[in-house]
């Protein structure tokens, strides 16, 4: 990257044949200095805008089913119920609340995992295999993208239930690995990085294309499948409507489903009256959130390369 | 980064090779790449050609609840003609155009703006950019019941404030009057939208040499004039991406009307995915579901074909 910047200087030097003055530097940043508190403020006041959902969530965390009625959105109770929510959310129908949890998880790794190999192998035959229909499969691929969920719903439970999976873990996660994103990511990704040197020099060496890819390849794409696991596993973990479609059972809901349903049932009045659903819909979002913002700011970089790369070089 | 470390990418022809070996390699190669294809071909076939096909053979078909498990009858284009005869088809078509239109452009411009401002340094820039990322990382679950508190007709933070400012004097039901609904829904879904936005024309941006600004400003540009010379001009691949992309995944949202309003009141908020939603799963209509599904990847399909026509012309020119 450096590199192209450098080359693009000496060719605008040579074009334009000027050579910027040091003063004008100065000037410039003197100005980007003043500049600044303003640029910041706006900025606060966009990322409040950006951030009142979830400063709104905090704070109705803290508030009993009365006090989120009766008192105003940004005035904390005087005692605050954050911990009692809390507790109402795990004796919630025998804690199943933390089944869903616990189910997200592992629906979100699983994905991640085996989206991560699919998408990998995919995308090595693709950049590095030459044979007809290539291209064909790597555009069938991006068509892909283009499908509504709502269409492929319907088909798809048809196919699981002919196959015994409506209901079942692998339901739920077989559909989800296919990601096209992941294919054309790393089939970009190969292309780029991967010399065909490196793949050469194993073959010569004898070794077998398996172990080609998974002790040549696999190493050298290590960053980009960091970055598509990542990815992936926040996808999963929000992806609320094919599980939806794909199950009944709710001991196997992910998360953005069970919590959906405890909003569906504020309109049957008898459940409104054993328990105070929008605590347990408030503080459920919130604890749901949590970890998925505590890993992006852990992975945040990793994260928002991949985004680009991926998105840009379409 | 490890790009660089590699460099190019050398010809595969580069190395030597003797006839027989190659010939070898070649047949172990149609093996292997099959091998390493299978996985993605089943799921092309499973989760794209399969049901994509299941939808069109529906739509000409009546099924129905009842004849969902046994034999629907072929009933040629009788379900198009149906959708296009409801009432609820004029004002979805409206509204999904309305939907889209009015998202990406928000979403584009908002996104450049922010982009443009995390371009240069300042202090806490790196914190910011984080946080104007979360939207991405919710679940539109939890951000769409979020919105719809702050929405409310009674308790909504946002009536709060415009009362105080005595921009209106009667609090509004965003997402319960037919005039406002569709309003409310564009407004959430902008703020889904922004962080790609921002991410994908800031990481274009960085790839603008800083040197052009410089000559363009001993050359007596104004940034205003700088904006539309250079930087538009530099990122038109990037804005055409983001154009395309916006576009599909707008018309496919779903999640963020369905926890606001549900399409409503009385299909105000009601675009094609939605509708074809409840036309399968509350109406049981699944023939007419999925013909406005496949009316649905026309349109992608359209659009993408100018995409690529117009992406072709530039590379020619």
């Amino acid at each position: 990257m450096a590199q192209h910047t450098g080359s693009a200087t000496a060719q605008m030097r040579e074009r334009t044949g000027v050579v910027l003055p040091q003063a004008n530097y100065r000037a410039v940043r003197a100005k980007t200095v003043a500049t600044q508190s303003v640029v910041t403020l706006i900025l606060f006041i966009l990322a409040f805008y950006f951030m009142l959902p979830i400063i709104w969530i905090l704070i109705a965390s803290t508030k009993n089913a009365k006090e989120l009625s009766s008192t105003g959105i940004f005035s904390l109770p005087s005692h605050l119920h954050f911990f009692e929510n809390v507790r109402l959310l795990t004796t919630y129908q025998h804690g199943v609340y933390w089944m869903w949890f616990l189910n997200s998880a592992i629906y979100a790794v699983a994905v991640a995992v085996l989206t991560c190999i699919v998408s990998s192998m995919a995308g090595y035959a693709l950049a590095k295999y030459d044979f007809r229909g290539r291209n064909g499969i790597f555009l069938l691929v991006i068509a892909s993208l283009m499908i509504p969920g709502t269409v492929t719903a319907i088909p798809l439970f048809i196919v699981e239930k002919a196959f015994n999976l409506v209901d079942t873990y692998t339901g739920v996660i077989f559909p989800l690995i296919a990601s096209p994103f992941g294919v054309y990511f790393l089939r970009i990704y190969i292309q780029d990085v991967v010399p065909n040197d490196l793949l050469d020099a194993a073959r010569v060496d004898g070794a077998s294309a398996a172990r080609t890819f998974w002790s040549v390849v696999f190493p050298v794409i290590r960053p980009a499948l960091v970055t598509l696991f990542l990815i992936s596993m926040v996808g999963t973990w929000n992806n609320f409507f094919l599980p939806l479609v794909l199950l009944n059972n709710q001991d196997l809901y992910p998360l953005p489903v069970g919590i959906e349903s405890l909003m569906s049932l504020i309109n049957t009045p008898e459940a409104a009256m054993t328990v105070p659903l929008y605590p347990l819909i408030i503080t459920g979002s919130l604890i749901s959130i949590a970890p998925m913002i505590i890993g992006f700011i852990l992975f945040r970089r990793q994260i928002v390369t991949g985004l680009t790369q991926g998105s840009v070089k379409l | 980064m490890s790009l660089s470390r590699y460099g190019g990418v050398s010809s595969m022809n580069g190395v030597a090779v003797s006839r027989q070996s190659k010939r070898q390699r070649w047949k172990r190669n149609s093996g292997m790449r099959l091998l390493f294809l299978l996985p993605t071909l089943i799921y092309l076939l499973g989760i794209f050609l399969v049901p994509i096909i299941y939808n069109l053979v529906m739509s000409f078909r009546n099924y129905t609840a009842a004849s969902i498990n046994g034999n629907a009858p072929f009933i040629g284009l009788q379900n198009y003609i149906d959708v296009f005869r409801m009432p609820a088809m004029g004002q979805t078509l409206v509204n999904t155009i309305e939907f889209v239109v009015g998202s990406i452009v928000f979403q584009a411009i908002i996104g450049m703006a922010l982009a443009l401002l995390f371009n240069r340094k300042f202090p806490l820039s790196q914190l910011l950019r984080t946080l104007l990322l979360i939207p991405w990382l919710l679940p539109l679950i939890v951000s769409g019941t979020a919105f719809k508190w702050i929405f409310d007709q009674n308790h909504g933070v946002l009536n709060a404030v415009l009362l105080h400012l005595h921009i209106i004097h009667a609090p509004l039901g965003w997402l319960v009057s037919p005039n406002l609904a569709l309003i409310s829904v564009i407004i959430t879904n902008i703020w889904v939208g922004i962080p790609f936005n921002m991410v994908l024309f800031h990481s274009g941006l960085q790839n603008i040499p800083e040197e052009l600004y410089e000559a363009a400003a001993l050359d007596g540009c104004n940034k205003w004039q700088q904006f539309w010379s250079i930087t538009v001009p530099s990122l038109k691949s990037v804005i055409a991406i983001v154009l395309m992309l916006g576009l599909i995944y707008t018309l496919k949202v779903f999640d963020v009307i369905m926890v606001l309003t549900g399409g409503g009141p009385a299909n105000a908020s009601q675009i094609l995915s939605t509708w074809s939603y409840d036309l399968s799963f509350q109406n049981m209509q699944f023939g007419q579901g999925a013909a406005v599904g496949n009316i649905m990847i026309l349109i992608s399909l359209i659009f993408c074909f100018i995409y690529m026509r117009a992406t072709r012309q530039s590379e020619v020119n």
